[in-house]
C-alpha cells in the first residue's frame, strides 16, 4: 500500500497534476461559496477540460473541486446567513451569530480548519476501508450486484426528498430513460421512435448538465429581479488561537467520524451529516447554552461533518461504482467519460489512478486549508459577484459543454430538454439526484439480472438464494419502511 | 398547497398515461427463452411508475375539486419559459449562423432577461465572454465550436 501511495504523491506532485489540483480547490471555494452554484455544477463546468486530460489528472482536480466546494458553503453560510450548497445549512445556525458579533474572521477560520480536520479524517478512512471492501466487491456476483443496484436506487429515492413518492418516481423516470436506445442484451431498439439519434440512448452528461445546471438557471431566471447586491461586513482576525483549535477539536472529531460514515451510505451526503453532527455536539458540550448564539463548536462541527463526507462518499463509488451523493454521481460520470468504469476491478486494473487520488485527497486537505485561510479576507468580494451576468455564462458554458462531448448539437438539446424537466422537478418538489441515479444504475441492473437469471434457468429464487444479494434486498426494503414511517411520524 | 396538490394530481394522471405507453411500445420487443428479453425490463418499471403515479393522484385527489379552487398561476413561470424557449432557438441555429455570430445576442439578451441594468456593461461581457470561450474551446480544448454556414 505504502509503494503505491507514494507513488500515487509523486504524480500529484507533477507540476502540471498539482497546478490543475491546486485550480479545483480554489474553483471550488469560489463555486461553494455562490449560493445556488454547487460542487456538481462546478465539475459539469470542468468537463470540456476533464476529458482532455490524464484520468488520474483529472480525477484529483474533481476531487479538489469536491472538497473546496463542500468547504465553500460555508462561506456564504457564515457572511450572508445563506449556505452556499445544502451541506453548509447546518454552519448558518451559529456561523452568522459569530458574524454578527463582528466575528467573522473568526467563523471562517474554525470552518476552515474543521473542514481539513474533517476531510483528513474521511481521507484516511477511505484509504483504509476502500481497498478492503473492493476485495469483498470483487466476490459479487450478478445477482449481488442487480440487488445492490436496486438497494442504491431505494436508499437515494427514500432520503433526497421529503416525500418518498417522489424520489421513487423520479427513480423510475431515470430508470426509463435508461431503457431509451439499443437494448444490450438482444440488439434491438427500445422506445427509440425510429429516431437515428435516440437510438444511442441518453448519454449521462447531457443529462447531468441539464438536471443540475440548466435547471438552476432557470430556477435563477424567477428570482433574478428581486436580488439585490448584499451587504457584506468585513472579515479580519481569521487565524484560530491554540486554545480555540483545542476547544472545538472534540467537536471536530466527532463531526469528522459522523460524517464518514453518513457519506459512506448512498443518497446520503452533507446536508444530513451536519444537521447531525451539530445535535450530537450540542448534546455533549459543555457550552451547549451557546449554541445557536455563536458558539466555535457549532461551526466546527457541521464543517468538519460535511468535508468528512467527501471522502466517504467516494468509497461506494469507487470500489462498487454507486455514487455515495449527487457530486459524485457527477464525478462517476465524468469518470466514464475518460474511460475508467469506476468498481472492484479498478483497484486490480487502475491502481494507480486510485492511489493517485488517495495521495489527492490528502493533498487537497492541506491546499484547502491553506488556500481558506489565505483567502477568507477576500470572500465577501466572491460573494458580491452579480449573477445575473453570472448565470447567463454558466448557461452558455453549459451549452458549449454538452456540444463538446461529442461535436453533436443533440447532446445540446438532450441537455436543454432535460433541464427544462429538472426545472420543473425542482419546482414541484421532485428530487434530481434518484434521476441520475436511475439512469446510471438502470443499465447495470439490468444486464446483472438478465445474467442472474440466465445463470439460474430463469429462477428467480436467486436473488433470495445469495446472502449477500439478499441482504440488499432487505436493506432496501428496510430504507423505504423507514422513510415511509419517518413520513407518517412527520405528518403526525 | 391547493396548487401543488393539483400539479400532483395530474402529474400522477401523466405518468400513469407515460407508463401505459411504454408498456403498450415494448409489447412487441421479442422475449428470449431464457433471462429478460429487452421488454421486460422497462415493462417492469413501467409497471412500477404506473403503480406510484396512482398512489400520488389517490393521496392528493381528496380536496381539490371540493372548492372553486384558484387556478395554478404559469405567470411566474413566463421570465423560465421564455429562457427556455431563447435556448432552443439558439441552439437550432448555431449551426447555421455559428458560434461567434450568434452567441453574443444571444449572451446579450440573457443577461437582459436577468433582469441586469447597464446595457453597455451588457454589451462588453457577451462579446467578451463570446470571445474567450471561442478561443478557449478552439485552441486549448481542440472543441471545434461551430462557425456558421452563411459565410
Amino acid at each position: 500500500m505504502m509503494t503505491n501511495l507514494l507513488a500515487g504523491f509523486s504524480l500529484v506532485f507533477q507540476p502540471f497534476a498539482f497546478l490543475l489540483m491546486t485550480f479545483g480547490v480554489v474553483m471550488g471555494i469560489i463555486i461553494g461559496a455562490l449560493p445556488g452554484l454547487t460542487a456538481s455544477m462546478g465539475i459539469i463546468l470542468l468537463l470540456p477540460l476533464v476529458y482532455r486530460l490524464e484520468a488520474s489528472i483529472a480525477l484529483v482536480m474533481l476531487c479538489g473541486l469536491f472538497c473546496g466546494g463542500m468547504y465553500g458553503g460555508s462561506i456564504s453560510a457564515i457572511l450572508l446567513k445563506t449556505p452556499g450548497s445544502p451541506s453548509a445549512s447546518a454552519t448558518v445556525l451559529d456561523g452568522y451569530p459569530l458574524c454578527e458579533q463582528g466575528k467573522a474572521g473568526k467563523a471562517l477560520g474554525i470552518s476552515t480548519v474543521s473542514s481539513f480536520i474533517g476531510g483528513l479524517l474521511s481521507t484516511i478512512c477511505l484509504i483504509l476501508i476502500a481497498p478492503q471492501l473492493a476485495k469483498v466487491a470483487l466476490k459479487f456476483q450478478a445477482a449481488d450486484y442487480f440487488s445492490l443496484s436496486i438497494f442504491g436506487l431505494t436508499i437515494m429515492a427514500s432520503s433526497s426528498g421529503k416525500n418518498i413518492v417522489k424520489g421513487l418516481i423520479a427513480g423510475c423516470i431515470g430508470l426509463l430513460a435508461s431503457c431509451v436506445g439499443i437494448d444490450t442484451i438482444v440488439g434491438v431498439n427500445r422506445l427509440t421512435f425510429n429516431n437515428m439519434h435516440l437510438a444511442g440512448g441518453f448519454t449521462l452528461l447531457p443529462v447531468l448538465i441539464g438536471v443540475f445546471a440548466i435547471s438552476e438557471v432557470l430556477s435563477q431566471v424567477q428570482n433574478s429581479l428581486h436580488n439585490a447586491p448584499p451587504t457584506i461586513q468585513a472579515v479580519k482576525d481569521i487565524l484560530p488561537k491554540w486554545f480555540e483549535i483545542k476547544g472545538i477539536l472534540p467537536a471536530a472529531l466527532v463531526g469528522g467520524v459522523l460524517g464518514v460514515f453518513i457519506g459512506i451510505i448512498p443518497g446520503t451526503g452533507g446536508a444530513i451529516a451536519c444537521f447531525l453532527a451539530y445535535n450530537l455536539a450540542q448534546k455533549f458540550s459543555k457550552d451547549r447554552h451557546l449554541f445557536g448564539k455563536g458558539a466555535l463548536s457549532g461551526v466546527a462541527a457541521p464543517e468538519s461533518a460535511n468535508n468528512a463526507t467527501t471522502g466517504g462518499a467516494l468509497i461506494p463509488m469507487l470500489c462498487l461504482g454507486i455514487p455515495g451523493d449527487v457530486v459524485t454521481s457527477v464525478m462517476l460520470g465524468a469518470l466514464i467519460l475518460i474511460g475508467v468504469r469506476p468498481g472492484p476491478l479498478l483497484f486490480v486494473e487502475n491502481v494507480d489512478i486510485v492511489y493517485a487520488i488517495f495521495a489527492g485527497m490528502i493533498v487537497i486537505q492541506f491546499l484547502m486549508l491553506g488556500f481558506g485561510l489565505l483567502s477568507a479576507r477576500y470572500s465577501p468580494a466572491i460573494l458580491k459577484v452579480p449573477y445575473n451576468l453570472l448565470m447567463p455564462i454558466i448557461l452558455v458554458l453549459c451549452v458549449v459543454g454538452s456540444f463538446s462531448l461529442n461535436n453533436s448539437i443533440y447532446d445540446v438539446i438532450v441537455a436543454l430538454s432535460f433541464g427544462v424537466l429538472g426545472f420543473f422537478m425542482r419546482k414541484w418538489g421532485y428530487p434530481g439526484a434518484p434521476l441520475v441515479l436511475g439512469i446510471i444504475l438502470g443499465p447495470m441492473a439490468e444486464e446483472n439480472l438478465n445474467r442472474a437469471l440466465l445463470v439460474s434457468n430463469n429462477d428467480w429464487m436467486i436473488l433470495l438464494q445469495r446472502p449477500l444479494s439478499l441482504s440488499f434486498l432487505v436493506l432496501a426494503a428496510i430504507s423505504i419502511a423507514f422513510a415511509l414511517f419517518s413520513a407518517r411520524k412527520k405528518e403526525a | 398547497m391547493k396548487e401543488t396538490k393539483r400539479v400532483d394530481l395530474f402529474t400522477g394522471v401523466v405518468l400513469m398515461l407515460v407508463s401505459v405507453g411504454v408498456w403498450i411500445l415494448t409489447a412487441k420487443l421479442p422475449i428470449p427463452k431464457r433471462g429478460i428479453g429487452p421488454g421486460s425490463y422497462p415493462r417492469v418499471v413501467a409497471g412500477m411508475l404506473f403503480f406510484l403515479g396512482l398512489i400520488l393522484s389517490l393521496t392528493n385527489i381528496k380536496g381539490v375539486f371540493k372548492k372553486a379552487a384558484e387556478p395554478i398561476n404559469w405567470n411566474h413561470l413566463g421570465r423560465a419559459a421564455l429562457l427556455a424557449v431563447m435556448s432552443l432557438a439558439y441552439v437550432s441555429l448555431l449551426k447555421t449562423l455559428g458560434f461567434p455570430l450568434l452567441t453574443p445576442f444571444f449572451l446579450f439578451a440573457v443577461i437582459l432577461l436577468f433582469g441586469y441594468k447597464r446595457w453597455k456593461m451588457a454589451a462588453l461581457v457577451s462579446i467578451g465572454t463570446t470571445a474567450v470561450i471561442f478561443i478557449l474551446f478552439n485552441i486549448v480544448f481542440m472543441v471545434f465550436l461551430p462557425v456558421g454556414r452563411i459565410f
